[in-house]
């Protein structure tokens, strides 16, 4: 306790006070006699005043601007906020009284009327207070809705979730109405959080300071009044949800805009303020304007399908309304099968899984630009190297190359390129392969000098991705993605001992991993409707057959790609005039491969929703994700948002780590979809808790001792979780006969690859064709019950180029829970579908 | 200039161009000592901000017993410090440097003694951030906003002679913290 008695006072308080000049007569004459006699008393005085002058000598501190303006802006909102909700708290404590009728002068505002001692509060205290009252009922309404769709339902059907559709219309909404409206209702939630915490207090939020508004929380009051508790959380919830609609409206703007579309007035064009928030995506659009064309008309109507997608569809309300009707769809489309393609290597896998995608009119969303637009948006990235992506894109249609949206080069030339240098990542493969000269040509020097050549591999000038590369020199990264790099540090993949590290230094845009070309992985996700899906899969089912009729090579037991049984100029043709086709599109748009299926690409229609999002992992990466069950996870859009965002991308594209799988475990347990049936089946109609629930049913079970696989004909009634695992596992889903799995080991044996460790165990349309088929029949069965409008989400596992190392390693840290009996599958050499010209036939 | 009464009465009025005169008179005293409350202009700026914001609404409640300032001050430090005790103290040299910003302390120093100047406003920043809160409070109101004891005692709501002796004691541990400073100072 400070208080003291005069009598109290020491020497020293008495010099502090003397100091101060608030002392008595008495004391000051006290003082004074002890300064004249005693040294250190003086001395004493003489510190408390030098520290006094240097506290004084401190600068003056000005806030450097009027805050006039914005206090009384957020004062009004505050007495708006009190007069609101005040009644509401008060009368739950209090016997209520009718106000006085006293009208509100025509005109005034509340704040020119003012509150003090008005007493209209009590006049509009009913009236605010059912309006705050409906509001609550709606906010909480909105909130409760998705979880009431939670319960049991027929997945098959995959009936929209209540309050999906709410949102998707916010998606399909303007993204600056989004924003805007996430502005308002964030300090609408603000306020709510300011009141409930002030005693009747309220205080407007103002939208520069979020932080303030916990804070203002903490103040100093008494305990909150529970009417002001209800409020509170509704806001916050409103808060978070209406931040969720931001997020997914920025990611279909992202969505859109990376398929260069110009929705000129209708989306992303019409305020300035969006504009201006988004400098840098504005100035990463191509295709006529983008999203930054505030003052630009609409783009004129797509005279070429193929060229332009759809370019201008989007400006029109009954697209828009489709769209978000399918969205909503999209929305709940579930993952419902795991495939795995193989190609020679893994850039033709892609080009020929793109044209695959395009011809089913799926548009092709690459993550990692979504991830990268958001960083854009979010001022991430730094000025200057936004417009990286731009003289990079501009410098490739210049040459008629191919616009790839692909991870690596993105995030790279964004990552790397310096402001105001121009980056252009086709210089960087030459820059490659002239640094593996020059460790080539150094080997040699030391041999031809008789010394003994360096084991070691040289570096790889660049780097790949936004990542740090292991053992690679070290790019400079831009401040986000030095951020998430160092993230990553401790979760890099090392690379394998058979693969030169020079190799292995590429790193895949996000995944943060490093992994050589011949096992990068690329994953799909698609969501599309039954009948896109069925389409997909016939032809590949094609394309698997015009590959496996494909004659043998007798040496080297590969399958002869086409271009050696085609005249070269023929294909050469067709691959300039495919190229031509693309340079006038956007610059995301899918590309066709050259070759004969050219002339079959069409553009996908802006208008469809079914679009494919995709990014790479290694294979470790892969491994893991199968080996916990983060597919399940995945599976959800909103993840897939988040990811985007930066915020569970970490966990699950780099997948392997266990404690992000931990975190990412522990936040599904947390979450009340945890609390679903577990024992649910996909095929009995589980609900989504079901699925999302497995991650923590596996991690549990993974940290107890691994039990033995059950054979596969005892494996009839599975988890939902087990369904969406067992085909990447090879545990002989659906009851794979001998027949299956001789037919199997036959067609392997038959396509000469080197065989693939029975433990990977994964599907694939060329290694276990029989399996594929039980596995597309259990699709199909899904399908005929899922209505033709509705959507599907298919997990396809694209694996360019042969098992390496990182295969081996990825089955050793993958799951080895295959059955007994289980074939050992084999890995073709180059598919027909790869573009031949382009892409060789890789080696086993 | 109208006073601080004629003013609030104008704003009880509904005139709130008045308050916004009386933002204008108070806003940067209160920065000034909100920053040094609380070691972080952001969140000064906060509070000041809110600080007005919380007299706007509750101006109906103040009585004029004593200065406006006073009560606003009140309002300012009970909301730092529970600001404050919500956050980790937390206090660098680069935090004091952003607070102390590019100004110059004495324009008519020469570099070095601007740099040594410099130099100890950040040692007065960290030591100021390293009291407690109760002790950083009164400090600042009585050596930088120059309030005599019975307005700290008002604002702090404080008796007079706990005002003396913590004040002091807030000294002692200032002067601690600073010894070598003050030696220099003194010596």
């Amino acid at each position: 306790m400070d208080d003291v008695r005069p009598n109290d006072l020491n020497p020293e308080e008495l010099l502090s006070a003397y100091l101060d000049g608030e002392v008595t007569a008495a004391e000051r004459a006290q003082v004074e006699q002890m300064l004249a006699s005693d040294p250190e008393a003086r001395a004493a005085l003489q510190e408390l005043r030098a520290l006094s002058a240097a506290l004084q000598s401190l600068p003056k501190l000005s806030v450097g601007e009027d805050l006039s303006e914005r206090v009384l802006r957020r004062a009004e909102r505050a007495m708006l906020e009190r007069q609101t909700l005040e009644p509401v708290a008060a009368s739950a404590a209090e016997p209520v009284s009718l106000p006085p009728k006293t009208a509100v002068k025509q005109g005034e505002t509340l704040l020119e009327r003012g509150s003090h001692g008005a007493g209209w509060t009590r006049r509009l205290a009913w009236p605010l207070a059912a309006v705050a009252a409906t509001l609550l009922i709606m906010l909480v309404n909105q909130k409760q809705k998705p979880e009431l769709a939670l319960a049991p339902v027929n997945v098959h059907k995959q009936a929209p979730r209540a309050g999906v559709s709410q949102d998707a219309v916010v998606q399909n909404a303007p993204a600056e109405m989004s924003r805007e409206a996430s502005v308002e209702s964030s300090e609408e939630s603000g306020s709510g959080s300011d009141f409930a915490a002030g005693n009747g207090q309220a205080g407007a939020v103002g939208e520069e300071d979020k932080r303030a508004d916990h804070d203002r929380a903490a103040f100093d009051q008494p305990a909150k009044p529970s009417a002001a508790h209800s409020i509170e959380g509704a806001a916050v919830e409103r808060d978070d949800r209406t931040a969720a609609n931001s997020l997914s409206a920025d990611m279909k703007a992202a969505r859109s805009s990376a398929k260069g579309e110009n929705d000129g007035q209708g989306r992303f064009g019409t305020t300035q303020k969006r504009q201006l928030q988004v400098p840098a995506l504005a100035k990463a659009e191509h295709g006529g304007g983008g999203i930054g064309s505030a003052a630009s008309p609409p783009a004129a109507p797509a005279t070429s399908g193929a060229a332009v997608p759809g370019a201008s569809l989007a400006n029109s309300p009954m697209v828009d309304a489709k769209r978000a009707r399918s969205e909503s769809q999209a929305a709940n489309a579930r993952l419902e099968l795991v495939v795995e393609v193989l190609g020679a290597d893994g850039t033709a896998i892609e080009h020929s899984f793109d044209e695959l995608l395009v011809k089913q009119n799926i548009r092709i969303d690459d993550f990692s630009e979504l991830q990268q637009r958001k960083q854009i948006a979010q001022n991430q990235l730094p000025p200057g190297n936004e417009g990286a992506k731009d003289r990079e894109v501009e410098a490739q249609e210049e040459n008629g190359a191919r616009v790839d949206a692909g991870a690596d080069k993105q995030v790279k030339s964004l990552s790397q390129a310096k402001p105001g240098e121009e980056f252009n990542y086709r210089d960087q493969p030459q820059k490659e392969a002239e640094a593996k000269e020059q460790a080539k040509n150094a080997a040699t020097a030391d041999l031809n000098a008789g010394t003994t050549p360096s084991t070691k591999p040289a570096e790889p000038v660049v780097t790949r991705g936004n990542k740090k590369g292991l053992g690679t020199a070290k790019p400079e990264k831009a401040p986000a993605a030095a951020g998430l790099a160092a993230k990553d540090e401790d979760h890099l993949a090392k690379p394998s001992a058979e693969e030169p590290a020079a190799e292995a230094g590429e790193n895949f845009g996000i995944t943060g991993e490093t992994v050589s070309p011949s096992s990068q992985v690329e994953v799909v996700l698609v969501t599309a409707t039954p009948a896109q899906v069925r389409g997909l899969l016939q032809e590949m089912e094609n394309r698997a057959d015009q590959y496996r009729a494909l004659p043998v090579e007798p040496a080297t037991g590969r399958r002869l790609a086409e271009d050696t049984q085609q005249p070269k100029g023929a294909a050469q043709l067709e691959s300039l005039a495919a190229n031509r086709a693309v340079k006038a599109g956007p610059p995301n748009a899918p590309v066709a491969p050259a070759g004969k299926v050219k002339s079959q690409t069409q553009a996908p229609d802006e208008a469809s929703s079914s679009y494919a999002v995709r990014w790479r992992v290694s294979e470790e990466q892969l491994a893991s994700l199968m080996k916990d069950q983060s597919l399940d996870q995945i599976a959800g859009l909103d993840h897939l948002e988040g990811a985007a965002s930066g915020i569970l991308a970490d966990g699950i594209v780099r997948g392997g780590s266990k404690r992000e799988t931990d975190m990412l475990t522990e936040q599904a347990a947390s979450s009340e979809l945890a609390d679903a049936p577990a024992d649910a089946t996909l095929r009995d109609g589980a609900d989504e808790g079901a699925a999302r629930k497995a991650p923590v049913e596996k991690t549990q079970a993974a940290s107890q001792p691994e039990p033995t696989p059950a054979p596969a004909a005892s494996a009839a009634p599975q988890k939902a979780s087990e369904k969406l695992k067992a085909p990447l596992r090879g545990d002989g889903l659906g009851g794979q006969d001998e027949n299956d799995s001789q037919a199997d080991k036959e067609v392997a044996e038959k396509v000469g690859a080197s065989p693939v460790p029975a433990e990977n165990g994964i599907a694939t349309l060329h290694n276990a064709p029989a399996f594929w088929r039980q596995q597309r029949a259990e699709l199909e069965k899904q399908l005929r019950g899922t209505a033709e409008d509705q959507q599907i989400r298919v997990l396809f596992v694209l694996r360019g180029g042969a098992p390496s190392g990182a295969r081996n390693k990825a089955d050793v840290a993958g799951q080895s829970s295959s059955p007994a009996g289980e074939p050992n599958a084999t890995v073709p050499a180059a598919p027909a579908e790869s573009a031949p010209s382009e892409a060789p036939p890789a080696k086993e | 200039m109208k006073s601080d009464p004629e003013l609030i009465a104008e704003t009880l009025a509904g005139n709130q161009a008045a308050f916004g005169q009386l933002v204008k008179k108070y806003q940067d005293r209160l920065y000034h000592t909100a920053v040094h409350l609380l070691g972080s202009p952001e969140d000064a700026l906060d509070v000041v901000q809110e600080t007005f914001v919380q007299a706007f609404v509750k101006l109906d409640s103040f009585r004029g017993s004593s200065a406006f300032y006073t009560w606003l001050y009140r309002i300012a430090i009970n909301q730092s410090i529970s600001l404050r005790r919500r956050k980790r103290p937390m206090s660098s040299v680069d935090q004091t440097r952003e607070i102390t910003g590019e100004e110059p302390v004495d324009t008519a120093e020469g570099p070095d003694r601007r740099l040594v100047l410099q130099e100890r406003a950040e040692q007065l920043h960290a030591a100021l951030a390293a009291l407690s809160e109760e002790h950083r409070a009164i400090l600042v109101l009585r050596e930088m906003e120059g309030c005599d004891y019975e307005e700290i005692a008002e604002i702090l709501d404080l008796p007079v002679g706990t005002v003396r002796s913590r004040l002091h004691r807030a000294r002692v541990q200032l002067k601690d913290l600073l010894k070598t400073v003050m030696q220099e100072e003194t010596g």
